[in-house]
Parts: structure tokens; sequence; C-alpha cells
């Protein structure tokens, strides 16, 4: 659990002969993480792709342009049935029927643009009363027109001799070539922007009709082709995606070889098999072909073999979803602990925390049940596993909305036990919903014991992050003894400012850090240093203890780790106070539920309860619907994303690297690599 | 700390301020990270869930915030 799948380096050696029945029983094998030869490494040449490659790939990379034209990226692919025959003949017959469509649409579309560009230069034109050949011709005259932001009438301050024509926003002005330079800076300084005169003659307003019509033939034609490209794409979208899987399969195989190492009569295949289908495969591979595949090493039995064999995750079937967000930061190498299964208690009992709710967390786990069931037979992809995540999320939600915090839908299940509080803070679930006693009381009620939530999530910050300290001792231990000295003076640098947190946190009686401090805590011995102006008073001075385990711990730290690291204590120390979001987020979202709750509650559900409004019942049961609703979306992102934020960061940055490459064996195929 | 009669309003007046200062902080770290980490993302999707948590880093800080603002208000 702890550890990835054993491997065991295998090295598969056969006459070249047999190198395409090999790769085809490998490919079948599906249990070989191929590890790529490189040329000229031992003195081994690399091997040249099979014959059928270069094929293969030419009529792969026209299906792919194919698929684009198509846009075939979400088909369904048929069933292989129609595969064959020759392959190579039926897509580039089908090539040439579809770039010939696809040339002739880029053309109409090229078209297109260009009618656009002529229609919109016309357009002003055909407002203004002049044909085009009047615009240009002229020895004795300038010829200005163009778009004007306000009416220009008083051109006659410039020179008498022009004639202008105007429209809305537009004027057209013709000027004796003399006062032609005096008139267009005239022009600009009232904001008179030149427009370009299209080519052409006759009246704008014919040759503008005339563009639109043949715009609308152009359309036409473009709308015939999409058609036909549509129906092209439902006959052949199956049978091309198959077609492409099939051809992509075929390369990988072709070009195998390329991986492997060859001589002049043998090739060489090296690679990574779990060790324990290795015998199994060795088996296999020697009596169905005449091929010898030994055991080059197993990285079980020594502590550093030559090189970093690939991780393949092993973990309980309900956790496993959760491998998903540790490949996220990053795949564990070899030599360290999966941190998988700590992840997956930690993520949910976390989320849970800050949701808190009964109701929110049962509405997670049938809402999650609901949806595997419908995707039973989808494969595990990213939401599919965050769903079972949720699922987790909201099963510890509940029970923390349930024992602890005692409440659902931002209703408590029992009224406070406060003098002098409102009709709709009392509001709850035994007196006023079900006239039942729920059996169920609060441990602890976010609104009034804020202190109480924050010492919980400092208790379970230490929790975690001891162990992250435990987990970088054993990872360390392996290969730096030092480096795991340094992690063991961390975990009692931790421990030491736990101690001291609680003691101040136990002053009070009734509060749940007394229960801590003298639960829990107990053993600690009571004498310490009396620092008043700290809180720590004559009454709870700082354990001795806690002050030794600080001073070893720092001094081990700094002997191991040099002496920057220092500073790194005080980023220990917000490490853990970072875990209050716990609390903050809890109190947050059961603030903003109790506000909507109090606003619904006394604007439409009292009156109904008082005087029987029904208005009142419909409108409030509405609002309390749509609130609860956004609290739930809102606590569900919140909670998952500070959840992860706080494994991420405060947890695996404590011993987790993640340098590990995954197990990746020939023959598997991904959705992502499609 | 001892809180004399009258002055409970000077503390709820603190806490205020601490929540409204790391409040702030937190959101201007945050947009300088957020703004980055959507140009991160848009190169390479596949970045999303080494960014979202390095965006909600900051968060720490009106963290900080919270808790100085509730234990100031425990005094009253």
């Amino acid at each position: 659990m702890l550890r990835p799948v054993p491997m065991t380096r295998a090295l598969i050696v056969g006459p070249r002969d047999e190198l395409e029945a090999t790769i085809e029983r490998l490919y079948d094998l599906k249990l070989l993480h191929i590890v790529d030869h490189k040329e000229g490494e031992e003195g081994l040449e690399i091997g040249k792709p099979l014959l059928k490659a270069s094929e293969a790939s030419e009529i792969l990379v026209k299906l792919r342009s194919l698929a684009s034209v198509l846009q075939l990226e979400d088909a369904e692919p048929a069933a292989e049935t129609g595969l064959t025959g020759d392959l190579r003949q039926k897509i580039l017959s089908l090539e040439l029927n579809i770039s010939e469509e696809d040339t002739s649409k880029k053309k109409i579309q090229s078209l297109l643009a260009d009618l656009d560009r002529k229609i919109e230069e016309m357009t002003p034109f055909a407002e203004l009363p002049l044909a085009l050949q009047d615009y240009r011709g002229y020895e004795r005259l300038e010829v200005f027109v163009g778009k004007a932001p306000r009416d220009i009438d008083d051109l006659d301050t410039v020179t008498t001799e022009y004639d202008a024509f105007a429209a809305p926003g537009l004027l057209a002005v013709f000027v004796v070539k003399a006062a032609a330079s005096a008139m267009r800076e005239f022009l600009a300084q009232r904001g008179f922007t030149n427009l370009p005169i299209p080519a052409g003659e006759g009246r704008p307003g014919d040759l503008l009709a005339d563009l639109r019509a043949e715009k609308v033939r152009w359309e036409a034609r473009s709308k015939e082709i999409e058609e036909r490209l549509t129906t092209l794409r439902e006959r052949y979208a199956g049978f091309l995606v198959a077609a492409k899987a099939h051809l992509e399969i075929q390369v990988e195989k072709a070009e195998a070889p390329l991986r492997f190492a060859v001589t002049e009569h043998t090739f060489l295949v090296d690679g990574w098999v779990p060790t324990a289908v290795f015998p199994e495969m060795k088996e296999r591979l020697e009596r169905e072909s005449h091929l010898l595949a030994s055991e080059l090493e197993s990285a079980a039995g020594h502590a550093e073999p030559a090189a970093e064999p690939p991780v393949e995750l092993q973990n309980p079937r309900p956790f496993r979803p959760f491998e998903m967000l540790i490949h996220m930061f990053g795949t564990p190498s070899y030599h360290e602990l999966d941190p998988t299964l700590v992840f997956s208690l930690a993520f949910p009992v976390m989320f849970g925390i800050m949701v808190g709710d009964l109701g929110y967390g049962a509405v997670w786990v049938v809402y999650g049940l609901w949806l595997l069931r419908r995707w039973k037979d989808k494969p595990w992809g990213f939401w599919k596993n965050l769903t079972v995540a949720f699922v987790w999320g909201g099963l510890w939600a509940s029970v923390f909305g349930a024992f602890v915090f005692g409440e659902a839908f931002g209703i408590p299940f029992h009224a406070p036990d406060i003098v002098g509080i409102s009709r709709a803070e009392a509001f709850n679930w035994s007196d006023d919903i079900l006239h039942v006693s729920i059996p169920l009381f609060p441990f602890l009620e976010k609104l009034h014991q804020v202190t109480d939530f924050i010492v919980l999530s400092l208790a379970i910050a230490y929790l975690h992050l001891s162990v992250g300290f435990a987990f970088g001792v054993v990872n360390e231990a392996r290969h730096n003894p030092k480096h795991a000295i340094g992690k063991v003076g961390w975990l009692l640098i931790l421990t030491g400012l736990f101690i001291a947190i609680m003691d101040r946190a136990g002053r009070w009686h009734g509060t749940l850090g007394y229960a801590i401090w003298n639960g829990l805590l107990g053993w600690v011995p009571r004498t310490g240093l009396v620092q008043a102006s700290f809180g720590f008073s004559t009454a709870n001075p700082i354990p001795y203890l806690a002050l030794a385990m600080l001073g070893v711990g720092v001094v081990l730290m700094l002997a191991t780790e040099g002496f920057l690291h220092i500073m790194e204590v005080f980023g220990l120390l917000a490490n853990v106070v970072s875990y209050a979001r716990l609390a903050g987020i809890g109190v947050a979202e059961e603030t903003v539920i109790f506000a909507l709750n109090s606003l619904i509650l006394t604007s439409f559900l009292f009156p109904w309860i008082d005087s029987g409004n029904v208005v009142g019942l419909v409108l409030g049961l509405v609002f309390v619907g749509l609130a609860n609703f956004l609290l739930f979306v809102l606590s569900t992102i919140s909670g998952a994303i500070q959840s992860v934020r706080l494994n991420y960061v405060e947890f695996f940055l404590k011993f987790y690297k993640g340098s590990g490459t995954r197990f990746r064996p020939f023959g598997l195929r991904t959705k992502a690599e499609v | 700390m001892v809180v004399s009669a009258g002055q409970e309003g000077l503390v709820a007046m603190a806490a205020a301020l601490t929540v409204l200062g790391t409040g702030i902080a937190t959101a201007w770290a945050e947009k300088v990270i957020g703004a980055a980490s959507v140009g991160a993302i848009a190169e390479k999707p596949e970045l999303f869930g080494r960014v979202l948590p390095l965006v909600v880093i900051p968060e720490t800080i009106v963290i900080f915030g919270l808790v100085i603002a509730f234990s100031l208000l425990s005094n009253l």
C-alpha cells in the first residue's frame, strides 16, 4: 500500500528474424515498460523501424488531416469490422473526396471575406448621389471623400471655389488644387477621415446590390458544401476514428525497434516488468518463441538499483481514485513512500470538517453514488475519480455534521443554549421541523465556539504534519541517514510547538483546548518557564519538556540541514496556523447560510407559521432551495480546493518529492496518447 | 490582556482592521499569482493541477488575520 508494485528489470534477447513476432507478442502481453536504448550505448546500435512503418505513418498523417477537416475529436469509433480490405485504398479515395470539398470550402471562404470587404468599402458611397467615375480623373480639382463626425458647413471660410455633397456622417468635397492643402488641414481639424474610393464605374447603389447578390449566391454554395461535409462526417466518422486507432497501433508497433538495441543477428529489449508476473512472461516468451528472457536486476532486492524503475501504485480499490490527485502533484519515485493512503484519509476528513453539515454531506453521498452508477461503463477519468473523492468527503461531512457540529442544511438539531437569542437563531430541527428530539447533541457549535474549532484544526495540523515528518524519516533513512535525523529534529520541533500551543489554549476550563491539554496531553509535566507577557502565567508555564524538544530539535535540524534553515521554524509555525483554515471556512460557510436562513425565515416562513400565509411558504421554500444550493456548491469548491492545498503545500513539502515516472507497459494505450 | 470597561469597541475595531488588512493582502497576492497562472494554463492546460494550489497559497495570510481577530475577540 505504501510501496509501489515491485519491478524487475528484464532483458529479452532473440534472433532478428523473430523481431516482428516478438513485438506482436509483447504488445499483446502489455507487461513490459520498455527502456529506450540509446544509439551507441554499450556499442550497440538502435533497430530500424519495420518496413510497414513509413506507409502506415503516411496514411496516418492523411487520416489526421481528414479528422481535423471533419472535426472528429469526439466521435465514437465504429466496430472493427470496417477495417478489413485495403485500408490504404479506402482512405486515399476518401481523402480525394474530402480534400476537394475542403479546398473549395476554403476558396469560397476567402471569396466571401473579399466580398465583405468590398461591400464595406462601397456602403458609404451608396449614400452619396454620385457615380464612382465622378470621383476621379480631374486635372484641376482635388477630391476628398470621407467620414465626418459632425456636420461641417463653414467650408466657405477656406475658399469659395469648391463643391460639396453630404450625407449623414459623410462628406465629399471637390476643391481647386490651389486651395487643396488648406482644405485638407481644415477638414482634418474637424475630425474628417478619408475613405478609399472603390475601383470600378457606375452608381455605387447598383454596384452594392450586385455585390450583395453575389454574396448570397456564394453563401448558398458554401452551405451546400458544408452539408456535403456533414454527410461525409456522419457516414465515415466511425470508420475514420477506428482506422486512426488501428493505424496508431500499427505505427507504434512498427516503430518499436527504434527503442531496441540490435546486433547483426540479434535484438535486445530492455525494460521493467512487475516482479510478480516476470516468471510468467519469461515462460511464455521462451515457450512460444525462441527468445531468451533474463532478469537483469530486481529492484526489490537492492537498496539502490542502477536505474530508476517506473512506478505503478498499488492501493486498495476504494482509495485508488485518489492516485489521480497524487499524480497531479507528481508521481512518487520508486524509492519513496506512496502517500495515497494518507491522502485518501486526510482529504475527505478535511473536506468533511470544512463542509461539516449532515445535509450537504448526504447530498454528496447520494448524488455521487448515483453519478458513479450512471458512469459505470465509463473509463476512470478525471471527473469520475473526483466524484469518488467527493463521495468520501460527503461521508465524512455527514459524520462531522451529525456527531460533531449537530446540524443539517445550516439548521442546528437543537437550539443553542444561550439566553436572549432571536427566533430565527433558535430555529432548529427538533422543535420546529421534526417535532422529535434528535438524540444527537453538538460537540462543537460552529458559530459559538470558534476558538474551540481553531484548536481542533491545530490538533489535526499536528497529526497530519507529524505523519508527514514520519514519512520523511522513512524516505531519507534509505539513502541519507543524516537527512533522516534532520526530519526527526523537525518532528521534535513540531511536537514542542504543539505542546506549547495546547498549554496556552488549555487555560480555561470547559474549552476543547482544556480537554486536549488535560486529556491527550495529560502526561506532559507541568513545571516550566513563566512568560506572563505571552500568556504563560504561573498557572500554565511553558513546560520544560516542550522547550527541551524545541531546543534539541533545532540543534539536530541545524546540524544536519544547515544554519539558514532556522528561518524554517517560523515557516513550520505558519504551516500549523495555516490549518486554522479548516475552522475559518467552516465558520464562514455556516455564517453565510445562517444569515440567509434567518432572512428567509423572518420574511417568509414565520409569517406562514403565524398566519398561514401560503405565498410566504412557497417563496420561502424557493429561496431556501436556492440558498442551500449556493452554499452546497460554495462549500464543495472551497472545501475541495483548501484540503487539496493543505495536502499539497503543508503536508507534501515535508517529505514528498514526486519525481518518479509512471509505469506504461508497451501495448497499453491511454486516451491522452490518442 | 485586560480590557477596561468602555474600550471593547477598540478591540472590535482592532479585530476588524486585522481582517481588513490581511484580506486585502491576500486579494492582492492572489491577483498577481492568478494572472500568471491563467497565462501558464493557457500555454499548458495540464498544469491546472499544479497551479491551483499555488493560487490559494496566499490564503494563509487571511487565515492568520482570522485567527488573530478571534483571539482578540475572545478577550472581550
